[in-house]
């Protein structure tokens, strides 16, 4: 039997069909928009091929574009620090905790599993103005001004809120994969730095966050690739407002296919997510490999 | 050996992830209705009573299922995807406009008045509701959902603390008002930013009054332009100046109509624009003389001009078949619905698109709503409904942006104008 799985054939045998399955679901839509990206379509009617016009009008002659590809990196980098840095947080929290580690482990991981569209539900209940939510309730026993603040409604507010909220949501993620990761640590290390006389808070720094440094590295460009594709959160907690100024690519491809019936359009949009998530994975790979080889 | 087990393990394997699940059972024969109506809206229970009663009463193998989008951009969102995606649903809502005039080209709705002539109903029909939602060239193909009256409803105390000692007649003194309001510390408009239509149609009143919105149908394709109609201007200004002067309640542009109206209802906001549908839920407080409703402002820089109209007769979204779905089951139920139409509707206290008697036992504001209602001898026109997909995308979007104060009258009118040049002019020639 062992020598039947080390064959090439057998493994692309069992391979096969999940590969079969993977490209019917994930390949051959990219490719298939990438081909509308290239043609003018209403959904009715017929497609008029029209090369790359719909890509020159959306670097050069779509006001919306830019501001929104901006968003999506200010996006993309609150991300980082909310997921990566709130992650790390929590599992450094688990790491020192003896008593209840499990609960609390619990505790954080249950916003994961709870539905975006619950979720945006209770934030825009607990952010709301009018009426008032918890949150300016209570800041108003500190200034009565405070309950005023329109979290989801202010330009520059709206994004970071939007980002908050997937942040409190996903977090818990990489709490899990940054625990494991702390708890690997060798123990000789940590006991060697501490027969040298350092602090925990020393060990952290300089003995532990070291050694997963490839761990954080690697989580760090998995929220750069799922925050260029988000799109529940904002959409529904602000619809991308007020006006565009929570907007993020997901949700303007999604505004220009299906909204404007824009199918064309919105396939270039989708083809530039595309290769930039591409860019993001290969440099992923290449991170990764070179972390691995350097080990 | 060992190879023919595994290729065959294999395919065991990728043949019960293909056809997981199990076997299909034969799905009974279910009728799909696609609506924007939610529960909290009565003409939900309106068709929910048509079918319940038609499964009663003819046919008790008659299955439906209704499937609900509230928000109605993110309604009209799913329906261009079914669209795309050529899976109508069998009975659905649809505004008149080049969407639905695509469809009836296409051959993909049913022609209502043939159906309508078929059961002998074309002719109860009421001129106003047929207007809103007919074709250009008089056909057809979307059934009036109700007889809807759009129009400022307002709390009279509220007006008098403010010293205002009628309703305002021109939109300076309808700001005037509002600054009154404000000042003794009320909110003076309740306005969803979160939903377009409703800052839209705030918009289009100035030019409503004076023109019934029919010069659209020349702007749309590009002929005229959007910032050549003095109207325009006035409509526009008139909502900046609203959004500018803080009129509407903190926070609007994330709060949901019927969070609004639920506001208004409360006694939040002193002023609302809402449909004849709501007339249950307030004629309590108008019997008592607490809550009244207001004619359409006139547009005083119009006043040689004669109004057209004081309240904004429309049918809402309304109702379109799926014309390859439409066997005779639906014919069925089509002519069971509009034969006991105007008798569900009243129920609900809805006016009935079909001309008919009022019945006994309507509220006083009802009889007053449909007195000043049966007035009226123009439909409203939607701005945005009447032009292409992208530029109805594009005015969705800026009046979220205009009333967000990111940018200004003139900004959306160069946007609207813009995108009829780049859109509009292909698009309708």
């Amino acid at each position: 039997m062992n020598s039947l799985f080390r064959k090439k054939s057998t493994i692309f045998t069992f391979l096969g069909p999940a590969l079969l399955l993977y490209s019917l679901v994930v390949f051959v839509p990219i490719i298939w928009s990438v081909y509308h990206s290239f043609y003018r379509w209403s959904g009715l009617g017929t497609k008029e091929y029209i090369g790359v016009k719909n890509f020159i009008q959306l670097f050069t002659a779509d006001r919306n574009f830019w501001p929104v590809f901006s968003q999506t990196f200010i996006y993309t980098g609150l991300q980082i620090t909310f997921q990566v840095g709130g992650g790390l947080a929590l599992a450094i929290l688990l790491v020192n905790i003896q008593k209840g580690r499990s609960i609390l482990q619990a505790i954080f991981y249950i916003p994961v599993i709870i539905s975006s569209v619950a979720i945006c539900q209770i934030f825009g209940k607990l952010l709301s103005v009018s009426p008032v939510g918890i949150v300016n309730e209570l800041l108003g026993f500190i200034n009565s001004d405070f309950r005023q603040i329109q979290w989801l409604t202010t330009p520059k507010l709206s994004l970071l809120m939007c980002a908050m909220v997937e942040g409190y949501k996903t977090m818990g993620i990489y709490m899990v994969i940054f625990y494991s990761a702390l708890i690997s640590v060798p123990h000789e290390l940590v006991e060697a730095a501490i027969i040298d006389g350092t602090t925990s808070f020393q060990c952290l720094i300089h003995i532990k966050i070291p050694y997963i440094q490839h761990i954080i590295l690697a989580n760090t460009v998995l929220v750069l690739n799922n925050s260029f594709r988000s799109f529940d959160i904002p959409f529904l907690l602000t619809s991308g407002g007020p006006g565009t100024t929570s907007e993020l690519l997901a949700s303007f491809m999604y505004k220009k296919s299906f909204s404007s019936m824009q199918y064309g359009y919105g396939s270039s949009i989708a083809t530039v997510i595309v290769l930039i998530c591409f860019s993001l994975a290969v440099l992923y790979m290449k991170v990764f490999t070179s972390e691995e080889n350097s080990w | 050996m060992k190879r023919v087990l595994c290729i065959l393990l294999v395919f065991v394997f990728s043949a019960s992830m293909f056809f997981a699940g199990g076997a299909k059972e034969a799905k009974p024969d279910i009728v799909r209705i696609f609506t924007n109506r939610s529960e909290a809206h009565v003409a939900y229970h309106l068709w929910q009573n048509l079918v319940k009663r038609y499964q009663n009463e003819i046919d008790s193998n008659f299955r439906v299922e209704f499937e609900t989008v509230a928000n109605l951009d993110q309604y009209k969102d799913k329906l261009k995807l079914y669209i795309a995606g050529n899976d109508l649903p069998d009975i659905f809502q649809i505004d008149k406009g080049p969407i639905s005039e695509e469809l009836a080209k296409m051959g993909k709705l049913v022609d209502i008045d043939a159906e309508l002539t078929r059961i002998g109903m074309v002719d109860d029909l009421n001129k106003g509701c047929r207007e809103y939602v007919e074709f250009e060239n008089g056909e057809l193909f979307i059934f009036p959902e109700s007889r809807y009256g759009n129009t400022i409803f307002y709390w009279k105390d509220k007006f008098e603390r403010a010293g205002i000692d009628k309703a305002p007649s021109t939109y300076s003194e309808f700001l005037d008002a509002c600054a009154k309001l404000k000042a003794i510390g009320e909110i003076p408009f309740g306005l969803t930013g979160k939903a377009s239509w409703n800052p839209l149609h705030l918009m289009y009143l100035p030019s409503f009054s004076v023109t019934g919105n029919k010069w659209i149908h020349t702007a749309k394709m590009g002929d005229t332009t959007f910032a050549s109609e003095p109207v325009v201007w006035d409509s526009v200004n008139f909502l900046e100046a609203m959004v500018l002067n803080k009129y509407f309640p903190i926070g609007f542009q994330n709060i949901e109509y019927t969070d609004i109206m639920n506001g208004f209802l409360g006694g939040q906001y002193s002023m609302a624009w809402a449909q004849s549908l709501y007339i249950p839920q307030m004629q309590t407080a108008y019997d008592e003389g607490r809550l009244g409703f207001m004619p359409i402002p006139m547009n005083e820089n119009f006043s040689s001009a004669s109004q057209l109209a004081t309240i904004a007769i429309q049918t809402g979204i309304s109702w379109s078949f799926n014309k390859e779905k439409y066997n005779d089951k639906l014919k069925n139920f089509f002519e069971f619905a509009m034969k006991n139409y105007t008798e569900e509707s009243y129920k609900l206290g809805l006016f009935s698109p079909f001309d008919a008697e009022l019945p006994e036992g309507l509220s006083k504001m009802m009889q007053d709503y449909y007195a000043e209602m049966a007035k009226q001898t123009v439909s409203w026109i939607n701005w945005d409904d009447a032009c292409d997909p992208v530029t109805t995308q594009n005015m969705t979007d800026a009046v979220k942006e205009l009333v967000s104060g990111l940018i200004t009258s003139k900004q959306f009118v160069e946007l609207i104008d813009k995108s009829v040049q780049e859109n509009g002019v292909s698009y309708f020639k």
